[in-house]
């Protein structure tokens, strides 16, 4: 969703401070609920019981089990809480990357500017999948391979936008002025230029998070990312696919479903962080 | 005395240049104004006066000394835009108090409410945020002040209100001003010399009745 949409549509729905707030909060709760009780369930849910194969949603099990008894909302919850850790590593690692690429090209210039650009071009230009899987296999696949691929590429886009606000903020004219003030260029660092890059790292993290954990689905979906012991999401999915045909929808469905959802609510909680920050759109 | 000698000034992007073997000079106490057509270099001079712009050639000497390259510029402009000229993210109290803690007398002398310490830019009129940098500019250590169409877009009261502060401070402190405007009646109202910007010579002073 693009920003001006977003602007528009929190004109007429969500059009004040308190709702952003509320929302983004409420975001950040269930990633954190969800967090914590995927540590807190015992695996009592993974273990196969052949008692209660194949049963449809229901209040006994209310997700279902799938051919081998496991409970599937033990095993969704733990698959989400697996594709958030790896989502965040995977999104923070290149955050990182892009906040280091971003900052060199726009506070160096020339060469460095150049050199940092024809990557990122080159990077942007390579098939997005290939790349994934190529370098999640070069890896040996598992966690370690999937947050690698994921980090290597996708630091792009937020590295293009800092190098892009440094170049902007440094030809401010309140940037001048402050320098006539007598500030060092330490201090403007701090007081004038980091204030304005910290939410959009803070912001492209956030929404850095989606294409981390749909990607880590993806890659474990087509067999490169995570083992099958995992109950990761992409695994679910994958398994899922053989009992489709057999009418077991729910297997597929409702993990696929959550793994939307929580995407859904990353991008709601980014866009609504940014709304917040925005000294213009903050006070509606 | 701040003197700009032989400055020789071409943008970066263009072949002709702006500013051909400009002088000028201002004295402590002085109010230098300026005029002439759009076009002709006032800002680019105002914008090299106050060490934004390096010249090509020529030298800016305050005080028989060249301008200090690091720490606070005795020489301070003051643009038409402010709005731009203020971190959109910071609060008016901290742009006040950026070079120094805002001097009470001035404050209330440019009208400056107690109200709008806590407000952002965006919740302020030009008119307003213009005040806020005029106070900004005249830190104590401000010896000039170059006034780049400061008062243009304010309506009469404001202007009045603006001029009477820099005119107290011309008086007070010995601060000198290079008034930039298009506004003839204003620059004949409070400067004592007037150049004019012409086409083919340069600055040229003007007569004033």
């Amino acid at each position: 969703m693009s920003a001006g949409t977003f602007k528009k549509r929190q004109a007429f729905s969500m059009g004040n401070r308190k709702r952003a707030t509320i929302l983004s909060v409420a975001c950040i709760l269930f990633f954190a609920g969800l967090y914590v009780a995927g540590f807190l369930l015992d695996d009592g849910g993974l273990r196969t019981n052949f008692m209660y194969r194949n049963q449809p949603p229901s209040f006994e099990f209310l997700f279902g089990t799938d051919w081998l008894g496991r409970d599937l909302l033990t095993r969704t919850i733990k698959g989400l809480c697996i594709s958030l850790q790896i989502g965040m590593l995977a999104a923070f690692c290149s955050a990182v990357f892009a906040t280091l690429f971003g900052l060199c090209a726009a506070t160096f210039g020339g060469k460095v500017d150049a050199a940092v650009t024809t990557l990122i071009d080159i990077v942007m230009s390579t098939p997005h999948l290939v790349m994934l899987i190529l370098i999640s296999f070069a890896m040996g696949g598992g966690a370690q391979g999937v947050v690698t691929a994921v980090a290597l590429t996708h630091w792009t886009r937020l590295a293009r936008i800092i190098r892009a606000e440094v170049l902007q903020l440094k030809n401010m004219d309140y940037v001048a002025v402050s320098a006539r003030l007598g500030k060092s260029k330490m201090w403007i660092a701090r007081k004038h230029i980091f204030p304005h890059l910290l939410p959009q790292i803070i912001i492209g993290l956030i929404l850095l998070f989606p294409h981390a954990i749909l990607h880590s689905a993806g890659l474990t979906f087509l067999g490169f990312g995570l083992s099958p012991h995992n109950p990761s999401i992409g695994v679910l999915l994958s398994e899922s696919m053989q009992h489709l045909s057999t009418g077991y929808w729910w297997l597929a469905i409702i993990p696929g479903v959550s793994l939307v959802l929580m995407v859904k609510m990353f991008d709601i909680l980014g866009n609504n962080l940014r709304y917040i920050n925005d000294p213009q759109t903050s006070q509606h | 005395m701040l003197e700009a000698k032989n400055i020789h000034y071409t943008y970066p992007s263009s072949s002709e240049p702006v500013l051909k073997d400009i002088s000028i000079s201002i004295q402590p106490g002085q109010v230098v104004g300026l005029y002439g057509p759009s076009g002709k270099g006032k800002t680019t001079l105002a914008r090299i006066l106050a060490g934004y712009i390096v010249p090509n050639r020529g030298q800016i000497l305050v005080n028989g000394e060249s301008m200090p390259e690091k720490g606070y510029n005795p020489v301070q402009l003051l643009q038409q835009h402010s709005e731009l000229a203020v971190n959109p993210r910071w609060k008016v109290k901290d742009i006040l108090s950026e070079s120094s803690p805002p001097n009470n007398k001035l404050t209330t002398a440019l009208h400056i409410k107690e109200s709008w310490l806590q407000r952002y830019p965006h919740e302020l009129s030009g008119g307003e945020i213009q005040r806020i940098c005029v106070a900004r500019a005249l830190g104590s250590e401000t010896r000039y002040f170059i006034a780049d169409e400061t008062t243009s877009m304010l309506d009469a009261i404001a202007q009045v209100q603006i001029w009477k502060v820099l005119l107290a401070a011309v008086e007070k402190n010995k601060l000198g001003i290079l008034a930039i405007s298009h506004d003839h009646a204003l620059l004949k109202q409070v400067c004592g010399t007037i150049y004019f910007f012409s086409e083919n010579d340069g600055l040229c002073p003007e007569k004033i009745a």
